[in-house]
């Protein structure tokens, strides 16, 4: 057996960190799907519509409007990053806060949050098998998506592999921005990848993310060559005139039916995304962006089909 | 919509229930009217006055219409809907138990099938035999008139029929269009034919259940249908195999039939005055409440098991669920059930209605409900039959008689805080068999040491509210036939003829009564809290939180936060809440059953429920330890406190299936609320069906599902007119959004924001 594909044995007290679970996942793989959502990626997408899922540690949120200005924070926080404010309720200095949590302890109206929780792979498989019924009836299962899996490669790997020991059902939602050997340990456990494209234009892409796009092209390449029958979804995720023009589909289009891959998703641009970096106490760049028209999205779709793939907008 | 005649008969229906209606007054009609009727029995003028209605009440025949017959607007509980037939020494009298003259009730199914293969003729017949082995029977007198009250107002149906049948064939004369002409010739022949004769065919049929079903409904008793393709499925199969009808027309009959249903609709709110709710305090919600003037309790249950456990779904079953698709309507409330032989196309089709956001159908589920039903001591061949009321509980169709009423548990909680006194109502306030206004002492809450005393406490409150609801129950067995007896009602139940005696006597087979645990969700919510905060962590003093509960919270808001979002909520599949959801629900069936066994007749079954009430029944009570303001809605039914379910909807059936379904055998209703987008498509569909899937395995009773979106729902509250079509559900049907109100709009809302 090749050394890929060879099952490691599992770590079921790796540790992970998570910033949200959706147990009930539609937008990320078929059926009913338990969905994991990592924390920590290197891109720095700018319209990133999970801003809490961008840094690789813990991090507070504060969400004013369930604020009840008891001011118990105040008094909790140690390191003087809280006061108070008559308008916005209380004012965090960002720079000051270290994320230590103290403030969230005592924040029973859950304005105040701590966003990842550190988890093993044990007590996400719990969940997982307390769910598998649901997989099992509607052909669904669990998918970890981010942030970026392949940065938290090791744990992903072991708690896929402790899923397919439990016949469930797996998908990884990617960019490919990894170093392969990471990428590489997680195609094996997993049944179905969602891979992630956005701007084919190298420059717009080093402009807008912040990192070349070469990385993630050349390890769909890999996966091609080295995995050929596993079971790809692409995904664009429609950035207004970045990832959302004619030519970056007719690209996106060629060059995954060169590779001989059949589907593709396109995701309209998601407008809700500005409320959560007001409570990461930041500001959104873009609060004028709409979504896409229908008319837009069909045009789009007319395109990637013309290449030959089966194509569908998944809101 | 297809098929211009149906479509037609559509739009004619959306225009005219839009506009404000007139409601048909009966004030102007009285038995006594007429000399002799003075010295009569009540049973008898009430026979007559079914009679009278029948003979004034407007008859109408639609252009374009195959099934005929109308119901009169104000039949539920608005104006003077019946005619005057009691003494006013009667009426005070009954008036002492909480009866009036407006008391409808009518939750439970007729045995249509027997007026589809009998006709009113044969039951006729039955009484008259009936009549004849009286000679010497003590009751002689007494059931003489309950059988000549059968025959009386077997007789008035006909009488409604030949007024239909004039019609039809003055409006022939009059027609042009020779197949119109044709069309009312045959409802003309149709309706000499029934439902005085047996029905022949599939069409006759239809047009006896409907006529039936409109009488009833007109003369004060809202029943629900039962299972429609269950009755009327011999004689499609009979006219399919003799090639008489295609599968085409037999869908025209029954789209025309469902738009029977809805007949009564009315967007514009009536002005008459409501029927004397009972309900201390906020009768005068009832008549905006939930849009009640638009629901009749007109429940169809389709699918299932024939009597010997045979898959009884047939392509009558699908034609019911095609026109439930086919219409944005409200009527008739649709569910389906479903049992390991069930075809898989039924529960596709199910679940593609689910998706256009009716709210329907309802999931039942036989391998839960028949051996529930088996379990307190009804034969299978009845179980397989069963179907359900005008709100959701279970009973057996055609043999049983049914009421229900509720013990509010989050109510019991309350008691316990205060020693047995209610915080919303006064002393001056009346009890009513719904809701009594005070509880039992059960000792100062200062003077507990541990969980367990609260416990127990809370345990003895909820037993004297089983103990006096029971009691009550039995007391009131036999009081309605002092005013309310329902002989043409009775002759379709069975067991009534044989004894000779009307359903308000006893004369049913069966005597159902549904004990509802109500406000569980809020209530386990609430003992976790108190749990947790005041004897496990102490973190909470006992007088802190009598204090809090006392003030409604004011001043106290970051308790009621740490209550609200610090404790577990059931519905997220957390032990230490919903172990205690078990534990009650427990206790409540093992006391109800330990005082089952009694000389009169009524079953206690219990259930766990609301129905729409979740939000009256949170008026009822102050605030309590799971966060919850006072006057704030419950969790409706056995779902959970709306936005409370965090961990998404399977969590949800993880902790409602954790309940003894198998002892819940007049159901259990789960209700889950949905993001519509979610479940778009095919995909959506597959996720659909394996959620159903999984609630059928793993044993749940009644699961409803329904989908929508808050942001649709927030657009409809600002702009109603470009809404009216928009349907939610509310506890156990449907009601179009606009016509809720604010109150429970913003529920909805809530139950859609996760």
């Amino acid at each position: 057996m090749p050394a890929h594909k060879k099952k490691l044995t599992i770590d079921y007290g790796a540790k992970g960190l998570i910033f949200d679970i959706d147990r009930f996942a539609v937008h990320d793989g078929p059926g009913i799907r338990m969905a994991i959502f990592l924390k920590g990626c290197e891109w720095t997408c700018s319209w990133c519509h999970n801003p809490e899922s961008q840094k690789r540690e813990q991090e507070i949120a504060y969400h004013e409007k369930k604020c009840i200005s008891c001011l118990t924070c105040l008094d909790l926080c140690t390191e003087k990053a809280i006061s108070y404010s008559p308008d916005k309720k209380i004012v965090i200095d960002w720079k000051r806060c270290n994320a230590c949590g103290q403030c969230v302890k005592g924040c029973y109206s859950e304005a105040l949050k701590l966003i990842g929780t550190w988890m093993t792979v044990e007590e996400l498989l719990r969940i997982a098998l307390r769910d598998k019924i649901f997989y099992d009836c509607s052909a669904g299962g669990v998918t970890l998506t981010g942030g970026e899996v392949a940065l938290q490669a090791e744990f992903s790997a072991h708690f896929l592999w402790a899923c397919k020991e439990q016949g469930i059902h797996t998908a990884i939602e990617t960019s490919g921005f990894s170093k392969w050997s990471r990428l590489k340990s997680l195609i094996p456990p997993t049944d179905l990848i969602l891979y992630d494209l956005k701007a084919m234009d190298p420059k717009v892409h080093l402009k807008e993310i912040g990192m070349s796009n070469r990385s993630s092209l050349n390890n769909l390449k890999r996966i091609k060559e080295f995995f050929p029958e596993k079971e790809i979804q692409m995904r664009v995720p429609c950035i207004p005139e970045i990832s959302d023009t004619e030519g970056n589909i007719h690209e996106t289009s060629q060059f995954i039916s060169a590779l001989g891959i059949k589907k593709l998703a396109l995701l309209p641009y998601n407008e809700t995304a500005s409320a959560k970096y007001q409570w990461m106490g930041r500001a959104y760049p873009f609060p004028d962006w709409k979504t896409q028209s229908p008319a837009h999205m069909e045009r789009l779709k007319s395109i990637a089909i013309s290449y030959g793939l089966e194509v569908e907008i998944v809101h | 919509m297809t098929g211009t005649r149906v479509e037609t008969l559509y739009k004619g229906l959306k225009e005219k229930i839009s506009q404000k209606r007139e409601m048909w007054s009966a004030s102007h009609l009285s038995v006594f009217h007429e000399e002799g009727w003075e010295n009569k029995s009540l049973i008898l003028r009430r026979a007559r006055a079914i009679e009278l209605q029948l003979t004034h009440m407007p008859v109408d025949i639609e252009e374009g219409e195959l099934i005929v017959g109308c119901i009169p607007l104000g039949s539920m509980w608005y104006g003077t809907p019946f005619p005057t037939y009691a003494k006013e020494e009667e009426i005070n009298e009954a008036g002492k138990y909480g009866i009036g003259i407006r008391s409808v009730w009518g939750h439970y199914v007729p045995n249509f099938a027997r007026i589809l293969q009998q006709g009113l003729k044969g039951i006729r017949a039955e009484a008259e035999k009936k009549l004849e082995t009286l000679v010497g029977d003590p009751e002689r007198e007494k059931k003489k008139n309950f059988l000549e009250a059968v025959t009386l107002t077997t007789q008035a149906v006909r009488k409604l029929a030949t007024r239909y049948q004039h019609l039809a064939s003055s409006l022939a004369e009059k027609e042009p269009n020779p197949f119109r002409k044709e069309e009312l010739n045959q409802i003309h022949r149709r309706l000499g034919r029934v439902p005085e004769k047996p029905a022949e065919n599939f069409k006759d049929a239809i047009q006896s259940f409907w006529l039936t079903f409109l009488v009833l409904h007109s003369t004060m008793n809202n029943i629900p249908i039962g299972r429609l393709d269950y009755f009327l499925w011999p004689f499609l199969r009979a006219d399919l195999e003799r090639g008489e009808i295609t599968l085409a027309e037999a869908q025209e009959w029954v789209d025309c039939l469902w738009i029977k249903f809805n007949e009564r609709s009315m967007f514009v709110e009536p002005e008459a005055d409501a029927r004397d709710f009972v309900m201390v305090k906020q009768s005068q919600l009832i008549n905006r409440y939930m849009g009640l003037y638009n629901h009749w309790l007109q429940n169809v249950m389709v699918g299932g098991q024939d009597s010997e456990g045979n898959d009884a779904t047939n392509e009558l079953t699908y034609l019911c669920l095609n026109a439930s698709k086919k219409f944005d309507f409200t009527q008739p409330v649709i569910s389906v059930r479903f049992h390991t032989k069930t075809p898989e196309k039924l529960l596709k089709q199910a679940c593609q209605l689910i998706q256009t956001g009716a709210g329907m159908p309802s999931i039942y589920n036989d391998l839960v409900l028949i051996p529930a039903l088996e379990k307190h001591g009804f034969p299978a061949e009845k179980a397989r039959c069963y179907s359900n009321d005008g709100c959701w509980e279970v009973l057996i169709p055609g043999e049983a008689e049914f009421r229900w009423g509720p013990v509010h548990a989050l109510q019991c909680l309350e008691f316990v805080f205060t020693n047995g006194k209610s915080r919303i109502f006064t002393e001056e306030d009346k009890s009513t068999l719904f809701i009594p206004v005070k509880g039992i002492s059960t000792g100062d809450p200062m003077t507990w040491n541990t969980y367990e005393d609260l416990w127990q406490a809370f345990l003895r409150q909820m037993d004297h509210q089983i103990e006096s609801y029971m009691a009550r129950s039995r007391f009131m067995f036999g009081k309605y036939q002092m005013l309310a007896p329902v002989p043409f009602l009775s002759s379709l139940i069975e067991g009534c003829l044989e004894k000779g005696c009307d359903i308000t006597e006893g004369g049913a087979r069966y005597y159902l009564n549904a004990i509802m645990l109500t406000g569980l969700p809020n209530t386990a919510d609430s003992l976790a809290a108190v749990k947790k905060f005041v004897f496990e962590q102490r973190k909470i003093r006992i007088q802190e939180l009598l204090r809090a509960l006392h003030m409604d919270y004011e001043g106290q808001e970051r308790l009621r936060q740490l209550f609200g979002n610090r404790s577990p909520k059931y519905g997220n599949d957390l032990d230490e809440v919903d172990g205690i959801s078990v534990e009650i629900v427990n206790h409540f069936v093992k006391k109800v059953i330990s005082l089952g066994d009694h000389d009169l007749p009524i079953k206690f079954i219990p259930g766990i429920g609301t129905f729409e009430d979740y939000d009256l029944f949170g008026k009822m009570v102050g605030a309590t330890p799971d966060g919850r303001k006072a006057w704030t809605g419950l969790a409706p039914n056995a779902g959970p406190v709306p936005g409370m379910d965090m961990n998404g909807p399977t969590a949800l059936f993880h902790s409602y299936n954790k309940l003894d379904h198998l002892s819940l055998a007049a159901g259990a209703e789960l209700d889950i609320s949905m993001n519509a987008k979610d479940f778009e498509g095919e995909e959506g569909l597959q996720r659909l069906m394996g959620f159903v899937r999984v609630f059928l395995i793993t044993k749940g009773t009644v699961l409803n599902i329904a989908l929508n979106n808050v942001e649709t729902l927030k657009k409809a509250q600002l702009d109603p007119e470009q809404y009216k079509d928009l349907r939610v559900r509310v506890g156990g049907w449907s009601a179009y959004f606009v016509l809720l109100d604010k109150r429970n709009q913003d529920h909805q809302i809530a139950r859609y924001s996760h």
